[in-house]
């Protein structure tokens, strides 16, 4: 990078850089409009960055980001029990919430099982959630891994976890999205949505 | 040098998530080999991509660019994606992990990929897995020029006979031994029957699919580099 500026605005600029999508442009528009405008409120940015990155672990119970031991879904009395839905990242929490009616627990892997990329089962905490299967208290999980390689592999793993401790296992269906249309729709997909056609 | 691939057969190995919307894919390709793409935007929400560039999906690739990593230009799928499920997944995951330590870039391939689709099509079946992975091992260790010897003893030229022990030697092949059946066989010591078996591909019993493994495994360990494969450990632990 030539410094144009003094050191410590080229450092900021450098640093803005590595969130998503902010690529050496959109980072000098980003520092220059909290130096100009939004000292404040780049002031609170900075501080709740810096007590975020300091304070935030993962729950205990389903490994989602939490700044407690227990996050906020897992310490709701009001759910479910009995189901558990894994998922791979704490997006995908979101999403369900949002999107679904689903009311049980959540499991959350922060990855999915990749051999070729050396991630195995202990780095999803597989090991953490087969103590968790062994309580007892679960009776159905569901698996709302992506529908990629990795992410059936993963469910697959999973399910077979869930048969050893007598657990009913189930995988979110693949199919077209909804307001689609046939014509349009990778033949991979299509091709999913028809093996798992249903009878009317 | 300037290479340009055209509507090139191919089948995804390797994903890996590159900056924020694109991917480096590792592809499968009967003419060049293993050849390393970038696939530029493929991440974002409206690829149409997505589905397509996934493991096992028969695609047709058209890439170009320069040295070792290439630039995906065109990519569609050539049929449907060979379904694989269960431990037939796990299988293919093991499969691909093997061709990324063996095959080399830029290198036809031919054989190896026709003996793979085939492997693919036969995951799908109810066949024995294990049956049709030692036969494509077999067949890929062939390919690469190592051939198993596995049909006369490497001293004396007579052919294995199916009653006798034989210590086996990837490289130097078969050589009779006399110790007794009843114990159990040390590690590079098999049955004639098992080496016959392999030889003509008929894996049938279960004694002989171990013998095969445990072969084979010895015969690949060379072509696979020091670190361990981890669908190996991982099937190991399903």
């Amino acid at each position: 990078m030539t410094p144009t500026f003094s050191p410590l605005i080229d450092e900021l600029i450098e640093r803005l850089r590595c969130l998503p999508g902010v690529g050496p442009k959109s980072a000098q528009r980003m520092a220059f409009h909290l130096l100009s405008r939004e000292r404040d409120k780049g002031k609170q940015l900075s501080q709740s960055l810096a007590k975020s990155m300091e304070d935030i672990g993962y729950c205990e119970r389903c490994r989602t980001f939490s700044e407690n031991p227990l996050c906020q879904i897992c310490l709701q009395k009001s759910r479910d029990p009995a189901v558990l839905c894994v998922v791979e990242t704490p997006a995908d929490v979101l999403a369900v919430e949002q999107g679904s009616h689903f009311r049980g627990y959540y499991f959350v892997l922060m990855g999915h099982l990749s051999p070729l990329d050396g991630i195995g089962p202990e780095d999803i905490g597989l090991d953490k959630l087969s103590l968790r299967l062994a309580q007892g208290e679960i009776k159905e999980m569901v698996l709302a891994t992506n529908p990629t390689v990795e992410g059936d592999a993963t469910a697959h793993y999973i399910a077979n976890m869930a048969k050893n401790h007598g657990i009913r296992a189930t995988r979110i269906a693949y199919g077209v999205p909804i307001g689609g249309e046939l014509e349009y729709i990778d033949s991979n997909t299509l091709a999913h949505a028809f093996n798992g056609r249903f009878e009317l | 040098m300037k290479t340009t691939i055209t509507l090139q057969p191919a089948y995804l190995l390797h994903y890996r998530a590159y900056r924020d919307t694109s991917a480096l894919l590792d592809l499968f390709t009967p003419e060049y080999g293993r050849v390393s793409v970038v696939a530029k935007g493929i991440r974002r929400e409206k690829s149409s991509l997505k589905g397509v560039l996934q493991p096992f999906v028969p695609l047709l690739i058209s890439c170009q660019g320069k040295g070792d990593l290439l630039t995906l230009t065109h990519a569609e799928s050539r049929s449907a994606v060979w379904p694989l499920a269960g431990e037939a997944l796990f299988s293919g995951m093991y499969l691909h992990e093997v061709l990324i330590r063996v095959l080399k870039r830029m290198a036809p391939e031919t054989e190896i990929f026709r003996a793979y689709e085939l492997v693919l099509k036969a995951l799908t079946r109810q066949y024995t897995l294990e049956k049709v992975l030692r036969l494509f091992e077999k067949y890929l260790l062939h390919c690469l020029g190592y051939t198993l010897p596995l049909y006369q003893d490497s001293q004396t030229g007579h052919p294995i006979e199916a009653e006798f022990l034989y210590h086996f030697d990837p490289e130097k092949g078969a050589v009779k031994v006399n110790i007794s059946q009843k114990t159990e066989l040390p590690e590079d010591v098999y049955r004639g029957a098992s080496l016959l078996a392999l030889a003509r591909g008929v894996l049938i019993e279960n004694s002989i699919l171990r013998d095969a493994k445990r072969l084979i495994r010895r015969a690949l360990a060379p072509h696979l580099g020091p670190r361990p494969l981890n669908s190996r450990l991982l099937f190991k632990s399903l």
